[in-house]
């Protein structure tokens, strides 16, 4: 059932079994699994089936560092969660975003992607997607193949398009009926109550922006409230310990990853590749599910340049750009010369060098098992996504200025290093290098702004991970294998907050798969 | 001379004594004349116009290769094996022949950027030799 949170008497107590804090992927998720299960559930969501703008200025904060987003932009606080407005782009991480990458400090997960594989498969049943099958032969037509590289440095690999799940949508009806589980709305967490020794929570105190205060008592307790507002609810619970609860090593808030997209090289082609690229400008679909096919450096690439995870699409930048709907990757002509001039290109230039290169790699055509037309000179452009490496210094802290509820606001400070902009600069030379020896084209060098060292253009991917980081040892994690906070024996945290490292792909299927983990050992504790 | 040398070659190329080919040749190389290859690749793009804009850059970034014998014999890697079968070769083989060097050359990492675009140090060479000649 779901229940107005501003109905409720004054110091209304709620005693459930398994309390969930957020009612978006993770928590849903997690909520869902544990529909008619012998015990109660009680599920509390900050705000209520639509969208309020005075809960959403709940989540407004500073930014520091790197230029990001409005926090209250790129997160929902309703019914949903930030699934309301994501794009629906699915692939798990990849085996080399779990392993200890000497090159990498910070890097490693405590178990390896195959521990997570049983997880992925159930998670795409919620989200939506085909076979748990990333296959690109899958996709790949006669007419929109995958291009065949020559050697083993790049590949092409696919990631599914959920719908996207609006979880809030798909969900609520199971989750009102489940006889088991209530669920709260407009119920804002604002302190954790712990012993006195910190090792256990006793109870949440609650409000609504009407002023109503009560409380919740469980045995275990799951915030799910996403990556900077898990590490603010544990940071402002500091009335036992003053640093913030579970966070006597100085991890909580610590480690914010975040995808850094960015442009990279533009893309002459040599073949026509507008009329085969395809699967990677449009995506093509298999079983009914539309996946999307892009470039990544296989992970002996990696490994041996010593990069960070990362993913390059490619783009049509021509006049007749191929509008997704998705921001950013629609290109009009007017953009497109602007794309050319901030990479310090010339337009006519590049026309005499598509003249040169035809005639070069026109020999080359034949590896390339489409038929050749003759290239109308339109640029592709290369945009990437890249993991973000494990930085203490990029992380979410409190700011004296409080919100309407009296609860501190959050400073998120995104910091990048020079991991990061090798990872795009050598991915983008790779890339080039590889598409001149199979006789794709030319590409141009990253461009970077001289104000900022970096791409101009470049920008989150409104992702947000890492804050209550897991690893086995307290003094490098916030919580251990299965989500528990290490120092308190009752309180788990689910999603994207508690990710080691980011790779570069898109968090949400993997958000589920944890959250379906978790539900799991939760389950397994309550008998 | 140099006209005559060229006809020499001429009759040599359209001549089907194999035999003697290869040491006439020989000769015409080591006589200091890789003017028929300069020639050859000078006029390797139909665009010759396309290829020039893009030597020109090249060139103003690289001034030490101004100089159309200098880049034969790095395109050739002094390989006189393979100067004398491009000679050899028909303009189909040719093309083939160095689509082969440039593809090499990105496969091994021998690339450099002109005006921001990465480029193959063979594809880049030849239309310096279009600026040259």
């Amino acid at each position: 059932m779901f229940i107005d949170a501003r109905t409720l008497a004054k110091d209304t107590q709620i005693d459930t079994d398994v309390c969930i804090v957020g009612a978006g992927a993770a928590g849903i998720t997690i909520a869902r699994e544990l529909i008619d299960k012998p015990f109660r559930v009680c599920l509390l969501e900050s705000g209520g089936l639509g969208r309020h703008e005075d809960t959403q200025a709940l989540y407004r904060g500073n930014i520091v560092g790197f230029p990001y987003y409005p926090l209250d932009l790129i997160r929902l606080r309703y019914f949903g969660g930030t699934t309301n407005h994501w794009t629906g782009a699915c692939r798990p991480l990849e085996e080399i975003d779990f392993e200890t990458r000497p090159e990498i400090p910070h890097s490693g997960w405590p178990f390896p992607k195959s521990h997570l594989d049983p997880f992925y498969q159930r998670a795409h049943h919620l989200c939506q997607l085909g076979p748990y099958d990333y296959n690109p032969a899958n996709w790949e037509t006669e007419e929109n193949p995958c291009l065949s590289m020559v050697g083993n440095r790049v590949a092409t690999a696919i990631h599914q398009e959920s719908p996207p799940t609006r979880f809030g949508q798909v969900y609520r009806e199971e989750i009102e009926q489940a006889q088991n589980i209530s669920t709260y709305l407009f119920a804002n967490v604002v302190e954790i109550g712990t012993t006195a020794a910190a090792d256990r929570v006793t109870r949440l105190s609650m409000a609504t922006l009407q002023g109503n205060h009560f409380s919740v008592t469980a045995r275990f307790f799951i915030l799910a409230t996403g990556a900077i507002e898990n590490a603010r609810l544990l940071l402002v619970s500091n009335k036992v310990q003053n640093t913030g609860l579970g966070n006597q090593h100085d991890l909580v808030g610590r480690f914010f990853m975040e995808h850094l997209s960015t442009p990279g090289g533009l893309l002459l082609p040599s073949l026509d590749l507008e009329s085969c690229a395809g699967l990677y400008t449009t995506g093509g679909k298999f079983n009914g599910v539309r996946g999307v096919g892009y470039l990544m450096l296989t992970p002996e690439t990696l490994r041996r340049e010593k990069l960070l995870n990362v993913r390059a699409f490619v783009r049509s930048a021509s006049p007749q750009e191929l509008a997704r709907g998705t921001t950013g990757w629609s290109i009009s002509a007017q953009a497109l010369i602007e794309a050319a001039r901030s990479r310090n290109l010339d337009i006519d230039f590049a026309g005499h060098l598509a003249n040169v290169i035809r005639n070069t790699d026109e020999v080359a055509i034949y590896v390339y098992r489409k038929f050749f037309r003759r290239s109308k000179g339109i640029f592709f452009s290369l945009y990437y996504q890249l993991e973000h490496a494990p930085n203490s210094d990029s992380r979410v802290t409190l700011i004296p200025e409080r919100d309407q509820l009296g609860m501190p606001r959050v400073q998120l400070t995104w910091r990048f290093g020079d991991l990061e902009r090798r990872t795009l600069q050598r991915a983008n030379e790779i890339i080039g290098q590889e598409f001149g020896r199979a006789g794709f084209g030319r590409v141009s060098a990253v461009h970077d702004d001289p104000n900022t060292g970096w791409p101009a253009g470049r920008r989150g991917s409104w992702h947000q991970m890492g804050t209550t980081r897991m690893h086995s040892d307290p003094q490098q994690g916030v919580v251990d294998e299965h989500g528990q906070v290490h120092s308190v024996a009752n309180l788990f945290i689910a999603g994207s907050s508690v990710f080691p490292t980011s790779g570069y792909m898109n968090p949400t299927l993997t958000i589920v798969a944890l959250s379906i983990r978790l539900a799991d050992h939760v389950t397994q504790l309550m008998r | 001379m140099q006209t005559t040398r060229r006809n020499c070659l001429n009759l040599m190329l359209g001549s089907s004594i194999g035999a003697l080919t290869y040491p006439v040749l020989t000769w015409l190389r080591d006589s200091g004349t890789s003017t028929p290859l300069v020639a050859i690749l000078a006029n390797f793009f139909p665009d010759k116009g396309s290829a020039k804009a893009v030597g020109v850059e090249y060139l103003r970034s690289h001034p030490v290769e101004s100089d159309a014998e200098l880049l034969v014999d790095r395109i050739f890697a002094g390989n006189a094996q393979r100067r004398v079968e491009f000679i050899e070769a028909g303009a189909a083989a040719r093309r083939t022949r160095l689509g082969k060097l440039i593809r090499e050359d990105f496969e091994h990492g021998r690339m450099v950027q002109v005006r921001g675009w990465m480029l193959s140090q063979t594809e880049a060479r030849l239309c310096a030799i279009a600026v040259l000649v």
